[in-house]
């Protein structure tokens, strides 16, 4: 199956981004089947507006497991199917939680396999800071090496967000950058079409 | 690894060594993403695309054909895929995990319980999970004797005829009636100290109401480590239990005349007087058109002649006579 893996820094926007993919595709309800570390399988049904409200929100590392979400992408006349991968965010330096260490190794071992890479970066992390995380750096390097990568950049409904995109921008050149806004639904059919070469 | 290793000096020959270190906390996961580099570079290793088998994707289109079930379908390919991952990870000499798959099914009855575990048990035949993959469905009945001692024999019993494939256990929160002095924990536990025993060889599926199953695991802590995976089993709505319907006569070679399909509608979608009966549940609706069928038997044998189309027919009046 396609998968394709949303992967970045901790409240990024990435699960936020995910479940309005979904919503964005015409799905009201999904079925995510959450992955623990230690293996553990479960699967829950959300309408979509709920899933919003449980699974994502600024508490740092608040998707703690791979959550999957199998979804169904008209490409042209046909259908395709997908699984969207929401990940455990990816931070900085080695994390004091066993639990987290485990899920940051699980996204990982994901992104060696999935076709896509969507690689999501909160814009306004750049806006004064213009220096790259290391993390960002890495991510968009090991990135690179597979098919299907891009940067979304992410919250660009916030002031000077603009700033870090340009900033983004002159850092990855040869990289492919879609200006998003999870919140206010914005570049959701560009996503869509990247998507969609890949599958 | 070393422990006391740098980073820098340690080298990884694998990506699986690369991932324990950073879970152990040894590297971040920028240094990970370094170690991958130089050994993708290095060609270390190769991704192999998982060997297709006629077997497997023939269970898998059987469980794609069932009627709803979209969660259960997921996950079924969820394990399916972590399953090929651990074999591709021994295959490459890695460390893999045990693969525990003991479930625990959750919902009411006729929501396609028993369908799936029979799957289940040919899809891991197929994988080579399970020797046998058979399925051997039991109760309390089956398992719980009446004397001390009884218990143990009977429950080991059907873990010997199940040993190979699936233990199926219906309505398996009755094994906690009674309360501690009942036999049921007995069972129970002979249950747990065979799982144990007998890891590679058997797979224990606990199914039975969402409610009731929940408690049974408030009761029994110990369980929920041991059945990692659960499934649940929502009612299934009226428009799938018309297409279940329709599937169960096409299969028989039968046909619903226009008004008795109307009929059939009214009853299993909740738009009729008796609905709440079979609201969800496709056992029911089996049991609804195999009592259909008889009526149309008894309503054609005195007619003196008969068509094809008589004989594939369901009237009205076959349904409705049904209560
Ligand atoms: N202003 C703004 N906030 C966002 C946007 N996307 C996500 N957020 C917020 O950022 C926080 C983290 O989002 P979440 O999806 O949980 O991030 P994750 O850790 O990457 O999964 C939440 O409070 C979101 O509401 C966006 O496009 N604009
Ligand atoms: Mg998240």
């Amino acid at each position: 199956m396609n998968e394709c893996i949303l992967v970045g820094q901790p409240n990024a926007g990435k699960t936020l981004f995910a479940l309005r993919f979904v919503e964005f595709l015409g799905m009201r309800s999904l079925d995510v089947t959450f992955m623990a570390s230690d293996g553990m399988l479960s699967c829950k049904h959300y309408k979509v507006d709920q899933a919003i409200r449980e699974l994502s929100g600024l508490e740092r590392h608040k998707t703690r497991e791979l959550q999957t979400i199998a979804l169904q992408v008209p490409v042209g006349k046909s259908i395709r199917s997908m699984k969207l991968i929401d990940s455990c965010g990816l931070s900085e330096g080695i994390h004091p939680e066993a639990v987290i260490r485990k899920a940051m190794a699980q996204t990982l071992s994901v992104m060696r396999y999935a076709k896509v890479i969507l690689h999501m970066i909160d814009v306004t992390l750049y806006v004064k800071r213009k220096q790259l995380a290391d993390i960002d750096q890495q991510i968009a390097q090991y990135g690179q090496l597979k098919g299907g990568y891009a940067i979304l950049a992410n919250k660009m409904d916030l002031p000077n967000a603009k700033e870090g995109l340009n900033f983004l921008a002159d850092s990855f050149p040869a990289r492919p950058i879609i200006p998003v806004s999870a919140l206010q639904k914005k570049g959701l059919k560009e996503v869509k079409a990247l998507v969609s070469r890949y599958l | 690894m070393e422990k006391n290793d740098t980073t820098q000096r340690t080298s990884y020959h694998w990506p699986e060594d690369i991932l324990a270190a950073l879970e152990r906390g040894e590297i971040t996961a920028a240094e990970a993403f370094t170690r991958f580099r130089q050994l993708e570079s290095v060609g270390g290793f190769s991704d192999k695309e998982p060997q297709t088998n006629k077997e497997i994707n023939d269970v898998m289109h059987e469980l794609d054909a069932l009627v709803g079930l979209e969660s259960v379908k997921k996950l079924v390919r969820e394990i399916k895929a972590f399953i090929e991952i651990q074999k591709r990870r021994q295959h490459e000499r890695l460390v893999s995990e045990p693969i525990v798959l003991h479930m625990i099914f959750r919902g009411n009855p006729g929501t396609g319980k028993t369908t799936v575990a029979r799957i289940l048990g040919k899809l891991f035949r197929a994988m080579g999970v399970l020797p046998k993959g058979h399925l051997v469905e039991v109760e309390r009945a089956d398992l719980v004797g009446e004397y001390i001692g009884h218990t143990a024999q009977k429950t080991r019993e059907h873990l010997k005829k199940a040993t190979g494939g699936i233990l199926f256990i219906d309505e398996a929160y009755s094994l906690a009636r009674g309360g501690e002095k009942d036999f049921g924990k007995e069972s129970v536990d002979c249950l747990c100290k065979y799982m144990e025993d007998n890891k590679e060889n058997i797979i224990l599926i606990l199914a039975g109401y969402r409610k009731e199953m929940e408690k049974f695991l408030e009761v029994n802590p110990g369980l929920r480590s041991r059945f990692p995976i659960h499934m649940d089993f929502p009612d299934y709505t009226g428009a799938e239990l018309l297409e279940i319907a329709r599937r169960m006569l096409q299969q028989r070679q039968y046909r619903l005349a226009p008004g008795a399909e109307k009929e059939l509608a009214i009853r299993v979608t909740g738009a009729g007087y008796i609905s709440d009966a079979y609201a969800g549940n496709a056992r029911l609706v089996r049991n609804l058109l195999e009592k259909a069928i008889r009526k149309q038997a008894v309503r054609l044998v005195s007619k003196p002649v008969l068509t094809r189309d008589d004989l594939m027919t369901i009237q009205y009046d076959d349904l409705r006579e049904v209560e």
